[in-house]
């Protein structure tokens, strides 16, 4: 990186601190629920819950969506008797597409036969 | 004709290769309509083989090239079908997206910076929270975030919210203890069970307010249901809080206890439990685990913790301990007194005196007589329901035929005036069982004092009854 380079990249990385620092929100009473987003705030981490997931299930007839609130681990189970679901689903439609192969098949054998 | 199978073999789906073979037959006439001339005269010659042996430079490379396409169609069309014949089979469509939920506060730079504004508090969401995200955002740490977003207000909440992308990082300096408190920062404390009683009792209206973390000893768990559980919490102070949790049919620990054989007592330290409202009949201060609640971490709230553990293994721990254990058994509270609204009583019913007259059954009551172990027997309101109740509690199967003929009689009577009183007497008086009573006597001003009114009846814990007496008298 030459000399110039490093100058304009420490002036960047000033420059953006200092756009930051004075565009810096002091209060959350400062902030309106419909004032767009806050361009830079610094927070108190005063209580941390715990991870959550959002499920979103659309039903694909009615397309109708219902949201529920899980824990970490509410949501593993659900994902994996999702999956079950759906493997069982696609040996369900396995098995028929194979039962439907098999017929082609033994047509297509009957035909050369005769 | 080979096939990239890479592309079609899955984890799981691995018997759809069948219907890939099935699909080959339909596609490859449909991909072979755009393909080259080329490709159509060497495919309709008996020897394909042979027939591009004797082509061209040039017309080698046009096949090859449509060869090489005709491969990567097939296998996307064939992909295609195999997922849309999966999601016309499935009904619904599940995703879920990941998110950490945090209050926060404005942090306070100035020293002399501190009105009441500046403690306003806010709740962050964070989606789908990146790990260098969840690293920085811990209990007691400042952060700085650019282009927050700011969501609607939410019972006088501010509700902010930030993604993957959202800018955090932690301040050049470390904040100083002084800072951090100036800014209203308080470090999670766990109240003591004297505290949460006066809570549940006294509820606050906001959710936010009835949130408490707690460190106490577990001396009892029951399942109410394959879905609800119950923990009895106590302290040295000995108040109970009765916790319940609703959860799936598959949780066979709710309150992570580990290893369901572990020996009771045992200490306890749970986050973000929701105070509800003191029950009033069992007399306990009663607690809901949240979809926020869960297990405290094992640094957090170490030291009550430690003293807890000390305290439940001396000898007037286990033996208080114990005595909490009983009095929960045998429904009686500690804060039970002449001169509390909600009491408790156990004794023997005596008889009944007269009846009230309502519009409806459910409003009708007679006045019992109720045999403590005091000098003068006590007289209390007992509505219809709970006499029928009593009288099923008093029930014994060896000793009484004329159980259903009285029930009957006092269904068919239920404005009460008819009932052979005399009658329902005799069976109480032959039918004696220790039982215990829930009373409330309503507020009242001056020299009316109105009747104690029972809210509820159950068969008294006879076993537990007599430790507790046995304990009392040993203390003597």
């Amino acid at each position: 990186m030459s000399f110039y380079e490093h100058k304009m990249c420490s002036f960047s990385l000033i420059s953006n601190n200092l756009i930051s620092l004075i565009f810096l929100v002091k209060s959350l009473s400062d902030i309106f629920p419909d004032g767009g987003s806050i361009p830079a705030i610094d927070l108190v981490i005063c209580k941390r819950y715990p991870k959550m997931f959002r499920e979103q299930m659309k039903d694909i007839v009615t397309q109708n969506i219902t949201y529920t609130h899980l824990t970490e681990a509410e949501e593993a189970s659900r994902q994996s008797d999702y999956d079950m679901n759906h493997q069982r689903a696609s040996e369900k439609y396995a098995d028929t597409a194979r039962k439907e192969c098999s017929e082609v098949s033994l047509l297509f054998y009957l035909l050369t036969v005769v | 004709m080979r096939l990239a199978w890479p592309v079609i073999i899955h984890a799981v789906d691995i018997i759809l290769i069948t219907i890939a073979i099935f699909c080959l037959l339909h596609f490859s006439k449909e991909v072979d309509e755009d393909a080259p001339t080329e490709w159509k005269e060497m495919m309709s010659t008996n020897s394909p083989e042979e027939y591009f042996e004797k082509l061209g430079m040039a017309e080698k490379e046009i096949i090859n090239d449509w060869s090489q396409k005709r491969q990567m169609l097939m296998q996307s069309m064939i992909s295609k079908s195999i997922e849309d014949s999966l999601k016309d089979h499935s009904s619904s469509e599940r995703s879920s997206s990941s998110y950490v939920r945090v209050l926060v506060k404005a942090f306070c730079h100035s020293k002399y910076q501190s009105d009441t504004q500046s403690n306003q508090l806010a709740e962050l969401t964070i989606w789908r929270a990146s790990e260098e995200q969840l690293h920085l955002v811990k209990e007691g740490s400042v952060v700085r975030m650019k282009d927050l977003g700011v969501k609607s207000d939410r019972g006088g909440l501010l509700q902010l919210k930030a993604n993957p992308e959202t800018q955090m990082e932690s301040l050049p300096s470390e904040p100083s203890q002084y800072q951090l408190i100036q800014s209203g920062y308080e470090e999670r404390c766990p109240k003591s069970l004297i505290r949460i009683t006066l809570m549940s009792k006294k509820l606050e209206p906001s959710p936010l307010a009835r949130e408490i973390d707690v460190v106490a000893i577990l001396v009892k768990l029951d399942k109410l249901d394959d879905h609800t559980s119950v923990a009895y919490l106590t302290d040295e102070s000995g108040f109970v809080l009765k916790l319940v949790r609703n959860h799936g049919l598959m949780n066979k620990d709710p309150f992570y206890l580990s290893n369901i054989d572990t020996s009771l007592p045992t200490v306890v330290a749970y986050c973000n439990i929701q105070v509800a409202s003191f029950d009033t009949s069992d007399h306990f201060a009663t607690g809901t685990w949240s979809l926020s609640s869960c297990k405290s971490p094992g640094r957090l709230m170490q030291l009550r913790r430690e003293e807890l553990q000390a305290w439940s293994t001396s000898s007037i721990g286990m033996e208080d301990c114990r005595t909490v254990l009983d009095r929960i058994n045998a429904g009686i509270p500690l804060c039970a007194g002449p001169f509390n609204r909600h009491i408790v009583c156990v004794g023997y019913i005596l008889g009944l005196v007269g009846g009230d007259a309502a519009k409806t059954p459910s409003d009708a009551s007679m006045n019992v007589i109720i045999d403590y172990g005091e000098e003068m027997p006590l007289i209390a309101r007992l509505p219809f329901n709970l006499l029928l109740k009593s009288l099923q509690l008093s029930h014994s199967n060896n000793i009484d035929a004329s159980f259903s003929r009285i029930i009957g009689n006092t269904l068919s009577h239920a404005d009460l005036l008819d009932v052979n009183l005399q009658e329902v007497d005799q069976y109480f008086q032959n039918n004696q069982t220790l039982l215990r009573f829930s009373l409330e006597t309503a507020s009242c001003y001056g020299d009316d004092l109105s009747l104690p009114v029972v809210t509820g009846v159950s068969s008294a814990g006879v076993d537990a009854l007599s430790r507790l007496h046995l304990m009392k008298l040993c203390s003597k």
